[in-house]
């Protein structure tokens, strides 16, 4: 079984937006979180054969979309 | 420019490598914000990660959807480095004009007096209505004018006599 993990940068990425990554592809893998102080590392096993290969970078992509809307938010 | 190297175009400097391509940005240069709004619109056809550089600094890694050939990413190079110049002016754009945008929201919310259009509408309605009364049947008699008043009076004492 193959790990596959995600580290997003605190500065760029918000807390809230892993978060609610996490839990849009908690169907798909298990997901773990773990924070650090400069970053947080999310650990994804258990993979669903269908979205083995992008899983990593389809969370990357929810957590980016999910930072900049709440930016967005915060200015307006 | 073989696979796995970098290039630089106009002073942007990249690294291509198979399907990704990644890029250094100056936050002094592009600040978060454009870099926010100008990685956001790739969304769609690349896998996106942001990560931190340095000080100052972010990397950003476009990873394609779809298998791409080597121009392919070069051009995916430049349309970052156009959008990143586009987010720039539009935050610059938006932060010159924001006091006059807050003043205009504030006059059409608080400054005015005028009334809803649905008494607009029923005043106007009743306005009409008394102006095609030419005998003012719907006018109180103490609100008529005396002279009317006088006349009638008068012609009540003829008929009496």
């Amino acid at each position: 079984m193959s790990e596959q993990q995600v580290r997003f940068h605190r500065s760029l990425y918000a807390p809230e937006a892993i978060e609610e990554a996490v839990r849009a592809f908690a169907d798909l893998a298990t997901l773990k979180v773990l924070a650090n102080p400069e970053d947080t590392l999310v650990v994804i096993e258990h993979v669903h054969e269908s979205v083995r290969d992008v899983i990593a970078d389809e969370l990357a992509n929810f957590a980016l979309s999910e930072t900049v809307a709440r930016s967005r938010e915060a200015q307006s | 420019m073989s696979e796995g190297g970098s290039a630089e175009m106009a002073d942007f400097e990249y690294e291509l490598s198979e399907r990704q391509i990644r890029f250094v940005i100056d936050e002094q240069i592009y600040p978060r914000d454009a870099i926010y709004g100008a990685t956001y619109i790739f969304i769609d056809r690349c896998y996106v990660l942001l990560d931190r550089a340095g000080d100052q600094k972010v990397s950003v890694r476009l990873r394609t959807k779809a298998a791409s050939t080597e121009a392919e990413l070069e051009a995916l190079a430049g349309e970052l480095a156009n959008e990143l110049l586009n987010q720039v002016l539009r935050l610059r754009v938006g932060e010159s004009t924001s006091r006059i945008r807050e003043y205009y929201m504030a006059r059409a919310f608080f400054a005015s007096d005028q009334k809803s259009t649905i008494d607009q509408l029923l005043a106007e309605l009743d306005a009409e209505e008394m102006a095609e009364a030419p005998l003012e049947v719907a006018v109180p008699w103490e609100k008529k004018p005396a002279a009317t008043a006088d006349s009638s009076a008068a012609s009540s004492v003829e008929k009496t006599q």
